[in-house]
């Protein structure tokens, strides 16, 4: 059961960066649209 | 032949389509790419004039294209330093900005919202395959390894256009890469065409202007430009292409990082056996993995330590008399431990006493003494060289360290030991069990180069270079009294890594002991002297200040090994292995992955094949999906798994805890790589069970709750016997009448 808790867990922190990655990049993209 | 000709002939035609259609794309397709190219070539001349006119300060008759943008090519990118520093700060201004991180959420929970509705609406049908199938494939049959009439059609589909295609794909693949010429035109037209050969004439452009000018704005420029180059492959390609290739960089990125990892894993121990210095005693209960540990710790040893420490031996005795033919000596060394001239450290130690002796004394010799001399040197060590010093005729014989006056032949002898242990085609062991090694000696006729690549991923190439540990001998650690006296074998370790696993049921110690007997003349632990054998056999295997040994051993309790054994060595106990962790990142979503398609695998598999003896079309595909995601997962597990071990590490001498939770890891690659078995002693009951004629299932089990008393005289138990005894008086008797009633 641990092993199952550990790894739904470690997916949940992939899942969180990878939505942290998500923002940095799209932020990125609608400044380079909005900056000139 | 024939057939081969016509095929080749086929390849052929087929090869120049298909440069000819990539030319079709380059003209076509791609002719936007011929314009960037000009302007490439036109920067990479400009920036070449503008590096070469710096050095003679006439940078000013060029201007360097590559920090001017072409207005035909649209950006949105910043080009100078003030846009680039406006865009960071609008970037952060949005970044930091809490209503545009909710617009993002949102969008987020859109998707969420989107993928949870397919799978809700995936659950019906779902369901529904189950129904199916249970209905399909729930009728019985025995047929066994019959297919099915599904499978005979799918396989007749499969034979038919796969199977072919794939045949045909293969062999044009190996076609082709005998004919590379083919693959490099095609290479550099598809270069070309998705710009590749832009970018790297542009890079190569701004890394010659870059280099003197130190021009950020320049790089900005040349960024803008790359970047939009970088589009015509992005556009050109579907998105599911985009996702392969991400998918293989990613995976790329963490093989990287996951080797990484077990090389400072590797590190560790390394670090670990250099501060423990001697007699390593490993302690931990059953299936602590202890001689997993002490095989690990053998493996890096050898090929991280003593190896490694040899080569700087000797490599530093060569600098010491740099005009000396080493390279002659080495070959030697070499020519003579195939003739079986010089086979141990010993007979350099004897080869060198008479060698200096002849040097030193060659003006007091007459002519038939000198003959004499050269004959034996020539007959016994396989050594034909016109003076005594290997055809060396320089002065120089004496080099001051500083500290002491060395003197050639020092020199050469310990040249000659460390150089003799870094060139052994066989491991530096001797084990009670077998270990293997899997290092290469890449020998092109001149130096050899040891190598052991622990990490290296091709396991057939690892398994190719098997080589088995030596067997021990334990009368070669015997001062007293041995078993075979006689044997040549008793002398032949002088350096290298002792393995004893079970030490302490070797040794005993001085509870256990009292109880050996032994025959006439026979050695015990009490007569055989191993105990001084062990204190002071580092000297034969010292060179250079080195000692070239390393002495490991385990056992499950440190007290059950006599102390005079325990005195001298470091004990390091097994306190705890925690589980299974990996150097390799993200593996958590290969092991969901694994872990779900297993559930689903198992579960439909077991089904099926408790119902149906014959092969079904659904069987056929769960394994072809399967199979794919089963071994990937067990080799990344394999390779990449290491299990944390903490350690408590004890003098041996006055129990004073030196560490009291050291972490070291035990590394799969290294530890498990086929090096060892943990039933290596199981070749005992092997032969004892060999002939036997029953099984468990033959013995007969109990008949109820309570046992009856034939069932309990059956076990043959002492309790059952001292009971029977206490209870009727005269059991013999009973039992005799039991036995007979049992025939």
């Amino acid at each position: 059961m641990s092993r199952v808790f550990r790894l739904i867990v470690q997916l949940f922190g992939y899942i969180v960066l990878a939505i942290f990655i998500g923002y940095v990049i799209w932020s990125f993209n609608i400044a380079l649209e909005n900056y000139l | 032949m024939r057939y081969l000709r016509t095929r080749n002939k086929i390849f052929h035609i087929l090869t120049i389509l298909l440069i000819i259609v990539s030319l079709c794309f380059s003209v076509f397709r791609f002719s936007a790419v011929f314009g960037r190219i000009i302007e490439a070539v036109k920067d990479f001349a400009t920036s070449i004039a503008y590096y070469f006119l710096f050095m003679f300060e006439k940078e000013y008759l060029v201007t360097a294209s590559i920090g001017i943008f072409p207005e035909n090519l649209g950006t949105i990118l910043p080009l100078t330093l003030e846009e680039f520093e406006q865009l960071m700060n609008v970037w952060w201004a949005i970044f930091s900005d809490w209503t545009f991180a909710e617009i993002y959420l949102g969008k987020v929970g859109d998707v969420i919202y989107q993928v949870s509705q397919a799978l809700t609406m995936l659950l019906l049908p779902t369901i529904a395959l189950v129904f199916l199938v249970i209905i399909i494939y729930g009728a019985n049959d025995t047929k066994h390894d019959v297919d099915s009439k599904s499978l005979i059609f799918w396989r007749r589909i499969y034979r038919c256009t796969i199977r072919p295609a794939k045949f045909y794909a293969r062999k044009y693949f190996r076609f082709l890469k005998r004919k590379k010429w083919y693959v490099r035109a095609l290479a550099l037209v598809w270069l070309y065409n998705l710009s590749g050969v832009t970018i790297a004439i542009e890079t190569v452009a701004w890394y010659f202007y870059f280099a003197v000018s130190f021009d950020l704005q320049a790089t900005l420029v040349w960024i803008a430009k790359v970047l939009a180059d970088f589009t015509v492959p992005l556009f050109f390609f579907p998105p599911l292409v985009w996702f392969i290739i991400g998918y293989k960089v990613f995976d790329y990125v963490r093989i990287k990082i996951g080797v990484a990892g077990i090389k400072r894993g590797i590190e560790k121990v390394v670090k670990f056996l250099k501060e423990y210095l001697g007699a390593k005693f490993l302690n931990g209960k059953q299936r602590s993995k202890k001689t997993s540990l002490m095989t690990q710790l053998k493996t890096i040893s050898e090929s991280k330590i003593l190896r490694p420490q040899a080569k700087q031996g000797w490599l530093n005795r060569t600098k010491q008399f740099p005009n000396f033919p080493w390279i002659v000596y080495a070959r030697y060394i070499i020519e003579s431990r195939k003739k079986h001239v010089l086979y141990n450290w010993t007979r350099f130690h004897t080869l060198f006493l008479f060698l200096k002796w002849a040097g030193l004394n060659e003006y007091r010799h007459t002519e038939e003494q000198r003959r004499w001399i050269r004959r034996h040197l020539r007959r016994h060590w396989n050594y034909a060289f016109d003076n005594y010093c290997f055809g060396y005729k320089e002065k120089q014989r004496v080099f001051d360290d500083g500290l002491e006056l060395v003197t050639l032949y020092d020199a050469l002898e310990n040249y000659g030991k460390q150089f003799f242990l870094y060139s052994s085609p066989k491991p530096i062991d001797a084990s009670n069990y077998p270990i293997r090694s899997d290092f290469e000696l890449i020998d092109e006729g001149n130096l050899p180069e040891f190598k052991n690549n622990l990490v290296e991923l091709d396991n057939y190439a690892s398994h190719r270079r098997t080589q088995w540990s030596h067997r021990i001998n334990f009368d070669m650690f015997r001062l007293g009294e041995q078993f075979n006296p006689e044997s040549a074998e008793n002398n032949a370790f002088e350096y290298g890594i002792k393995c004893v696993m079970e030490r302490d049921k070797e040794r005993k110690n001085q509870l256990t002991r009292r109880q050996t007997v032994s025959g006439e003349n026979e050695p015990t632990q009490n007569n055989d002297l191993e105990e001084v054998d062990t204190k002071i056999r580092t000297h034969i295997a010292t060179c250079d200040n080195y000692t070239y040994q390393e002495d490991l051993s385990d056992a499950q309790r440190a007290g059950s090994l006599g102390v005079d054994n325990t005195d001298l060595m470091t004990k390091i106990y097994i306190r705890s292995s925690k589980k299974i962790r990996f150097y390799v990142p993200f593996f958590a979503i290969d092991e969901a992955i694994y872990l779900l398609a297993s559930v689903i695998f198992d579960t439909i598999y077991l089904y099926l094949r408790k119902k149906k003896g014959s092969n079904t079309a659904l069987e056929r595909f769960l394994w072809l999906i399967y199979t794919p995601i089963y071994r990937h997962y067990t080799r990344y597990k394999n390779i990449f798994s290491y299990y944390p071990l903490e350690l408590k590490i004890e003098d041996g001498a006055d129990n004073e805890i030196l560490a009291a939770d050291k972490k070291l890891p035990l590394i799969s690659l290294v530890a498990y790589r086929g090096r060892f078995r943990t039933d290596a002693l199981g070749a005992f009951y092997y032969r004892k069970i060999k002939s036997a004629t029953l099984g468990l299932d033959d013995i007969p089990t109990y008949k109820d709750k309570s046992m009856t008393m034939e069932e309990m005289n059956a076990q043959n138990s002492y309790m059952v016997k001292d009971f029977t005894r206490a209870f009727g008086g005269n059991w013999k008797d009973k039992n005799k009448k039991l036995e007979k009633k049992a025939k």
